[in-house]
């Protein structure tokens, strides 16, 4: 009879031994890998009739893993994931979802009241950071300018004469592997700033290991964090650009008004007609009012507004825009 | 949808409705009527009683509303009204005629007080020969301020036309050159 085979992606040594027990049981070959990028490699050159995915090395959400798989794959498997309590799994036709035992994790907890030495049986490693960005070119840059122009896929290091942070993006998440700042939602108070990026490629990503000092949001709620970790009205004020300057709604309404801290203060409808022209001052009611100033910083960095100043502040009493300007120039122009 | 403005003003005769005309993508919609008083009637048979309106659409959310005021002192009122959006003023003047030349300083003092506006000043019908003196039109138009524009133009020239237009909203554009665009 020939044998099925089984990759379990787990490097959680006693939940694996398990399922490699339980399945050895039912007469199947089963082979291990401790991460995604060794799981896409064993992919590509073998056929598997069931892969199991549990906690791992990888960054890569699992049910990220699990599509890449399925679409790598020539002899499409059976995958199996092993969810965590809180984690969100989609519902794919591929996919079976197992809550992950517990049960031995609370022996683990048990074994280790009693004094027994387990760190082996967790298998988390240390993330090896040096030479993390392997062409480091560091350049002095505004905090709140590095992430509103943050794009994903990339590889970040930040840092000033105290502080030292590097991390990553993948999609819409942001992952920080070191940081020696006491709360990371502080970092847009960072000041002389020098930072370095570099792309990160999705095996680059994969191979990337995960530690439990690992801390990982999506990057919309970990700006919106920051912003709000902040309560200095002056420090907020110098975050937005010069206040006379108009603002119009770039995002779809729908997707700003997901946001809490921006539905409960901005009035999206009154900012999505272009005719109201209204300035900063006038959302943030001349900056008295400091949830209106957090939610529309939280706008400015998440590139849902777009500001732009007058023509002419000064010289002349016009309101427009630069860019319709010179739309109408070029128009013009072109008769 | 954002509706800006150019405001074509200046004397009786000194060719604002075919200026309008030059770059309005539609037969501009005119009020003219037959002059009514006796010594303007020779020079011409109609003049613009409330405006002349042209359009110029820039794209699918920009539209350009081109206006030219009476030059009769009697409609003063509609110039605060027409100022809304504006962008530009240009103040078209008669080469030919010393009253219109005169009348230029008049009309820039009146859109000055009401908005600061890029304003250029075009002397038109530069083509005929019976043109004021240079000493005189100099004279006359003393009294501008250095940075407002003077250009020779052909009301009936596209290209003079363009240029002038472009010429006020480039000053419009310059004047905040050394702001960075955010985008």
């Amino acid at each position: 009879m020939i044998k099925k085979k089984v990759l379990i992606v787990c490097n959680e040594a006693l939940l694996r031994d398990l399922i490699i027990f339980t399945l050895e049981k039912l007469q199947c070959e089963v082979e291990l890998v401790d991460n995604p990028k060794d799981a896409v490699k064993r992919i590509e050159s073998d056929n598997y009739n069931i892969v199991v995915i549990g906690d791992n090395k990888g960054t890569v959400v699992k049910s990220k893993l699990a599509e890449i798989i399925y679409n790598k794959c020539k002899r499409k498997p059976q995958i199996v994931i092993f969810k965590r309590i809180n984690e969100t799994i989609p519902k794919e036709f591929y996919l079976t979802v197992i809550n992950k035992p517990t049960f031995h994790e609370a022996l683990l907890e048990v074994a280790e009241k009693e004094g027994i030495q387990t760190t082996h049986m967790h298998q988390l490693e240390h993330i090896d950071l040096s030479n993390y960005i392997k062409l480091p070119h560091f350049r002095k840059t505004n905090i709140v300018k590095f992430f509103k122009n943050l794009k994903g896929n990339l590889k970040f290091h930040i840092r000033n004469e105290k502080e030292e942070i590097l991390g990553f993006t993948m999609g819409a998440d942001i992952f920080i592997l070191k940081s020696t700042l006491d709360n990371i939602h502080s970092i847009l108070l960072l000041e002389n700033v020098e930072t370095s990026t570099e792309p990160l490629n999705l095996n680059e990503f994969l191979s990337l290991t995960l530690d439990t000092k690992t801390f990982k949001s999506n990057l919309r709620d970990f700006i919106i964090n920051c912003v709000d970790n902040i309560n200095d009205k002056e420090k907020l004020l110098e975050i937005m650009p010069e206040r006379d300057s108009i603002v119009t709604l770039k995002a779809p309404s729908y997707i700003v008004k997901q946001i809490d801290i921006i539905k409960e203060n901005i009035d999206i409808d009154k900012l999505n007609t272009p005719e109201n022209n209204l300035t900063i001052n006038d959302i943030i009611e001349n900056g008295e009012n400091i949830n209106k100033l957090k939610a529309l910083i939280c706008m400015h960095i998440l590139n849902m507004i777009e500001i732009e100043q007058p023509a002419s502040p000064s010289k002349y009493d016009v309101k427009i825009k630069k860019s319709f300007l010179k739309k109408i120039i070029d128009r013009i122009r072109g008769l | 949808m954002m509706v800006f403005r150019i405001i074509v003003t200046g004397s009786f005769n000194s060719g604002k409705t075919e200026f309008i005309k030059q770059i309005s993508e539609i037969e501009p919609i005119t009020t003219d009527k037959p002059v009514t008083e006796q010594d303007l009637k020779e020079i011409k048979a109609l003049t613009t009683v409330a405006l002349d309106f042209g359009r110029l659409t820039i794209d699918d959310d920009i539209i350009i509303h081109l206006y030219a005021t009476p030059g009769q002192e009697r409609f003063d009122f509609i110039y605060p009204l027409l100022l809304k959006n504006a962008l530009a003023v240009i103040i078209l003047g008669d080469i030919t005629d010393e009253k219109s030349l005169k009348d230029i300083t008049k009309y820039y003092r009146k859109f000055y007080n009401l908005k600061r506006l890029p304003t250029v000043v075009a002397l038109t019908k530069t083509d005929l020969d019976n043109k004021v003196q240079q000493e005189k039109i100099d004279e006359y138009l003393s009294s501008l301020p250095k940075d407002v524009p003077i250009k020779m133009i052909n009301a009936t020239d596209k290209e003079d036309v363009k240029k002038t237009v472009l010429l006020a909203l480039q000053m419009l554009l310059e004047s905040d050159e050394d702001q960075e665009e955010i985008v």
